[in-house]
């Protein structure tokens, strides 16, 4: 049986210095090593790749779990961002060894100050 | 000064050294081949000579910016300008124009050649004031940042820079354009955020 993972954030806009908090469930994690999750960015367009993971998340070693996780976002980005020339995604990803990126999320990350939601409130006002 | 960064533009002295060394490596080929390198090669040593005449004719332009006050997104700030050295000729009755740029800049790698695109995504004019004191280049640029545009990103192949040009006139000397890049942070500024948010569109998000 193959390994499998799930993801959910709590929300899919983070401002830079915030956190993306979120659970992840996995299974199938047979090789007895580490599970994790990872936020990182990658650029595409016309420029050659950059990509960086900024952020990572111990999950254990067992063989299918669930557990809620809490990723910080560096206080001078990149921010998420849509040029002419390039454009810049980010994601958060469960790692599963020998089952890479088995589950991935895209998520915005805006300005620290952009829009701030209200505690509790169901979205932002920018992205 | 206690508290600033400065900035000074030091590019057409480099340039003009860089054209200098490459107009001295065409003269062995100017012999092998005499007339298209010679030309060329003769060109360069010629705008190479020029450019470091400006420079010693117009001095080094240099912007002074308060270190206690990044530049955030929606954000202000006011900067000196100054050009020091240069002739006395080059420092009569200047005018000062400024503008605020930004570019998108990636690399890619073709074969074994590396390339260089470079976008303009933003240009505004700045608001400038001339000091009116004698035989001085100087004065004051309020830089304004605009809330909806991106801040500087800089990755190996993929950077977004933010620039201030100013350029100085002056009556029977050539325009001179200092050129200093400024880091906007992904902060938006206290007093948009005072203003109730920032709100809209996010910078640089799809149309």
């Amino acid at each position: 049986m193959s390994a499998q993972a799930g993801l959910t954030l709590d929300h899919t806009v983070a401002e830079c210095g915030g956190a993306v908090i979120g659970t992840a469930s996995w299974s199938g994690n047979r090789t007895g090593k580490r599970v994790g999750v990872v936020l990182r960015y990658r650029t595409q367009g016309r420029g050659d790749v950059d990509t960086a993971v900024v952020a990572s998340c111990d999950l254990g070693i067992d063989e299918a779990g669930q557990a809620r996780f809490r990723l910080c976002v560096p206080p001078y980005g990149p921010i998420t961002y849509h040029g002419q020339l390039l454009r810049l995604l980010w994601q958060a990803a469960v790692q599963i060894p020998r089952h890479p990126a088995s589950a991935i999320v895209e998520l915005t990350v805006l300005p620290r100050g952009w829009a701030l939601p209200p505690l509790g409130s169901p979205g932002w006002r920018g992205g | 000064m206690a508290g600033t960064v400065v900035i000074t533009d030091r590019s057409r002295r480099a340039r003009s050294l860089g054209l200098i060394i490459l107009g001295v490596f065409l003269v062995p080929f100017a012999i092998a081949v005499p007339i298209p390198f010679a030309l060329v090669g003769a060109a360069f040593l010629i705008g190479g000579i020029r450019r470091l005449w400006l420079s010693h004719v117009l001095g080094v332009p240099t912007l002074v910016v308060p270190l206690a006050e990044p530049l955030c997104l929606g954000g202000v700030l006011v900067a000196r300008f100054h050009r020091s050295g240069g002739t006395p000729r080059a420092r009569r009755t200047p005018r000062l124009s400024a503008l605020l740029v930004c570019q998108e800049r990636v690399t890619y790698r073709q074969g074994t050649d590396d390339h260089t695109v470079t976008q303009e995504i933003y240009r505004r004019e700045l608001a400038v004031t001339t000091d009116q004191v004698p035989d001085t280049v100087s004065g004051q640029v309020v830089i304004e940042v605009p809330v909806d545009a991106p801040p500087s990103l800089t990755l190996t192949h993929n950077r977004v820079i933010w620039s201030v040009q100013v350029r100085v006139q002056v009556p029977g000397v050539p325009d001179d354009t200092g050129r200093f890049a400024l880091p906007v942070l992904p902060v938006v500024a206290a007093r948009v955020v005072g203003d109730g948010g920032a709100g809209g569109r996010a910078p640089g998000a799809p149309q």
